[in-house]
């Protein structure tokens, strides 16, 4: 399958195609998405496949950070999280903060992603991770 | 919009499987419990309206080059935040 997406063209198996069910926060309408790694620094692509002006870039504080951890969700096997990062390019030094309140969890096995809020956690929507420089191409 | 008035250890129905019910009320501050399917979202208005925000302020149009990026530490990213916002980099 085809699609037309914010990195280009896209051609994806029917296994490479996520579904979340209820979208996400403030995209609730878009339920078809594609992980794709990036090739820097443990950073990933969540691609939607029906707006093709949209796209995140996720990263894994998990990996990163012992004590982050998902409360209130129960992982299971073949689940991972996420987190999408906010990246301000309009510096010179862009600043770059991870969503660490909401989660994104994605359970390859069965295809399905949602993006999860701890609510009681305390984790914040903007936690600064980098500072580094993002270029547009 | 429907508005009931309820008094405390009363509770409001919601279909068939949810449940409102009025705790105590402390001047300012309403306590309310809730009964829900664990399917059913529940969240503090504030919160969805901000996950929200910051989904739209995340999304990035096209392709960027990440090759740039480079990690720090979260002491040290927070650091440069605050001296960001302070005012005094």
């Amino acid at each position: 399958m085809n699609f037309h997406t914010a990195l280009g063209e896209l051609e994806l198996t029917e296994d490479e195609v996520l579904i979340f069910a209820e979208g996400l926060f403030g995209f609730e309408q878009l339920k078809h998405w594609a992980l794709r790694e990036s090739g820097e620094l443990d950073l990933y692509w969540l691609i939607s496949l029906e707006d093709k002006n949209i796209a995140f870039v996720l990263w894994n504080v998990q990996d990163h950070l012992a004590d982050y951890q998902v409360k209130g969700f129960e992982l299971a096997q073949g689940h991972r999280v996420y987190n999408i990062l906010t990246i301000r390019q309009n510096k010179k030094q862009p600043l770059i903060t991870a969503n660490m309140l909401a989660p994104v969890i994605i359970n390859s096995q069965e295809h399905k992603g949602i993006q999860f809020v701890m609510q009681e956690s305390g984790y914040s929507t903007q936690a600064p991770l980098f500072l580094g420089e993002v270029e547009v191409c | 919009m429907l508005v009931l008035t309820r008094k405390p250890g009363q509770t409001i129905r919601i279909g068939n499987d949810i449940q409102i019910e009025i705790l105590s009320v402390n001047g300012e501050h309403i306590k309310v419990g809730i009964s829900a399917p664990s399917e059913v979202l529940i969240l503090r208005d504030e919160i969805h309206r901000s996950v929200c925000r910051q989904n739209q302020s995340s999304v990035i149009p096209g392709p960027i080059n990440l090759a740039g990026v480079r990690l720090k530490s979260m002491n040290e990213g927070e650091r440069e935040r605050d001296e960001e916002l302070n005012g005094n980099k």
